[in-house]
């Protein structure tokens, strides 16, 4: 299997699609060494990470999953053979941004038995993927690769703002790590440990729980999280997929029963878009647990609604 | 061939919707015959739907007997699935064309339950070898134009991607002679611009509260026809019928607004229809989806029974 980068003994690779192909990037970006990557790029790598027990196991498929569903998504624009697609209900002309927009770095694999090597290598990768001026995103594998990822991000730049997508309030470690910037947390439910909600209740820190979301309309969650923006300098978001309702979408180690739907979910990301971002992962796919194969697509879906701003220009019909 | 013997006679066979089973000899102008499509694999989709007329047949035998409707059964006759040659595409589309134009022959309606759009042109390509003189509308609930360009060659695009545009090809008035209801989501400019001449209803407009509105202009558009080949793909639904996510931008339709649409088709001559990719595999949360169909499936019927709109 050919090596894209060697990295703290970690080796980054493509997946196979199991006929001799190798798997198209993420959103068909280029699959590239980290040494290709331009400034003001979306910069993709995988990290197939399953959880420790008694954790249920699936995630290390993920980043594939992802990868498919994300090309899927976007298959009306290269079926066009301008390029371009109308989205019928917002009445609105789009085209794929030109250039490199986005390059794929592969996956950081052999994960389950070292997961500690994994954990730098995500870190050391986050960081040079900042110092080229470019915007990580990391498809997770299980929680592994997002705390690395944002303790890379919030070491470089501690006024970086976080935005997060997931059914628990961060941990009060996690909650440390946001020391200047804001936090916002979306879609949280169920019971929830005392000391990590006092930690972000203290903070400057803003919960968003699915319930209240349900009652007050995802319009107003999305004016919520758009001025929420407006505040902040560059965000990091960070997706747990444990964040939709389970009924919906069954496809994460977590049960999350009155979570998000995907469509507001989707929504919700939606409102992402356009703003400046520090990088972006998303963690608990795990295709295997939803044969339907919703999760997948809302994840893709989301993350490509979230960083629509870069991938696409828009023009009123 | 020996009579099988009495105890198989007594087996209860599960049929659309508790229909008796016959063939062409048993058909007349009286009859909506239903038949099943057990090929689905030309349309570029994981192949699936070819299971639908068999979950349709237990799910709609039940369904009919639990919701008590007043289906008027004597009209009704099962005639078994259409022959394929799965291995042999255009060899399937020549032997559906000749059964389907041998059946409306009969002068029975037919509903074809089961197997995915692509096909559809070899449904209509029978319907009209058996009606030469009938000016034929294709009215189309489904998510997807499917209107990509088609210059009489096939392309590298999925079948189910061109197949409007085939359809489009055997009707007198081209695209003007299609309707779209129910599409949604990001389609390529080219194809919105394919769909200029068509009557073009989105998802969005349908679950909005001009329906009334968009049902009488379709009934405007439809009376330009002596016939319409009616063709409701399960895309059009929203949530489980559908292999994949729907989104904010483009949810689909309740079932209750594709019967809502359907019971306004009542006085419309409708010879052929055909109800397809519905993907009973993807039904995983329990018969939700194959019940949604199943109950479109009986308002097809309605549609299309003697007394409601006699072919013209």
């Amino acid at each position: 299997m050919p090596t894209l980068s060697i990295l703290e003994g970690q080796q980054l690779y493509p997946r196979s699609d199991g006929l001799g192909g190798m798997t198209p990037g993420f959103a068909a970006f280029r699959l590239s060494p980290v040494e290709s990557v331009k400034s003001g790029s979306l910069v993709v790598f995988g990290v197939s990470s399953n959880p420790l027990p008694p954790g249920r196991s699936g995630t290390a498929d993920g980043p594939a999953a992802l990868r498919e569903a994300s090309v899927e998504q976007l298959q009306p624009y290269f079926e066009s053979p301008s390029g371009s697609v109308v989205d019928l209900h917002r009445r609105i002309t789009r085209k794929l941004r030109s250039g490199d927009i986005g390059f794929d770095l592969g996956d950081i694999g052999l994960v389950e038995t070292r997961r500690e090597t994994a954990r730098k290598s995500v870190a050391v990768l986050t960081t040079q993927i900042l110092d080229r001026g470019a915007v990580p995103v990391v498809l997770g594998g299980d929680g592994l690769a997002a705390d690395s990822m944002l303790r890379a991000i919030f070491q470089a730049a501690p006024e970086t703002a976080l935005i997060r997508f997931a059914p628990q309030v961060p941990s009060p470690d996690q909650t440390a790590m946001v020391k200047r910037g804001a936090l916002l947390c979306i879609g949280v439910n169920g019971l929830q440990p005392m000391p990590a909600w006092r930690s972000v209740e203290s903070g400057n820190h803003s919960i968003r729980t699915s319930t209240s979301i349900d009652d007050r309309g995802v319009e107003t969650a999305k004016d919520e999280i758009r001025s929420f923006l407006d505040k902040q300098g560059a965000t990091t978001l960070h997706i747990d997929m444990g964040v939709l309702d389970t009924g919906h979408a069954a496809g994460t180690p977590i049960v999350n029963i009155g979570g998000l739907t995907p469509e507001q979910f989707v929504e919700l990301l939606g409102a992402v878009s356009g703003h400046e971002l520090a990088g972006v992962v998303i963690t608990n796919t795990a295709p295997g647990l939803d044969a339907r194969g919703i999760t997948e697509h809302a994840a893709a879906a989301g993350l490509l609604a979230a960083i629509g701003g870069h991938l696409h220009e828009e023009m009123r019909l | 061939m020996t009579a099988p013997p009495d105890r198989m006679r007594t087996i209860p066979v599960a049929t659309f919707f508790g229909a008796r089973t016959g063939t062409l000899q048993d058909l007349t102008s009286n009859h909506v015959a239903m038949t099943g499509l057990h090929c689905d694999h030309f349309g570029g989709r994981p192949p699936a739907a070819r299971f639908a007329a068999r979950q349709i047949r237990y799910c709609g035998t039940e369904l009919h007997s639990s919701v008590g409707r007043n289906l008027r059964r004597e009209h009704l006759v099962d005639i078994d699935d259409l022959k394929v040659f799965p291995l042999e595409p255009v060899r399937t589309e020549d032997v559906i064309s000749e059964q389907c134009a041998r059946v409306i022959d009969t002068g029975a309606r037919l509903l074809i339950l089961g197997g995915d759009y692509s096909l559809a042109p070899a449904l209509l390509g029978g319907a009209l070898r058996a009606q030469p003189g009938a000016s034929y509308g294709l009215l189309r609930l489904s998510s997807n134009m499917d209107l990509q360009s088609f210059d009489g060659e096939r392309t590298n695009l999925p079948e189910r991607r061109i197949t409007t545009s085939r359809i489009a090809s055997m009707l007198a008035g081209g695209v003007h002679d299609v309707a779209l209801l129910g599409v949604r989501g990001l389609v390529t400019t080219e194809e919105s611009n394919c769909a200029a001449g068509t009557l073009l209803v989105t998802a969005g407009q349908l679950r909005g509260d001009g329906r009334s509105r968009i049902i009488d202009r379709l009934l405007c558009w439809a009376n330009g026809f002596s016939a319409i080949f009616l063709s409701i793909d399960a895309d059009v639904l929203a949530g489980a019928a559908v292999e994949q996510a729907t989104l904010p931008e483009s949810p689909g339709l309740p079932a209750e607004t594709v019967v809502c649409v359907l019971r306004s088709l009542h006085n419309l001559a409708i010879p052929i229809a055909h109800l397809a990719g519905h993907r009973p595999d993807f039904d995983l949360t329990g018969r939700s989806a194959t019940e949604a169909v199943a109950a479109i499936g009986l308002e097809l019927i309605e549609a299309m029974l003697p007394g409601h709109g006699p072919c013209r």
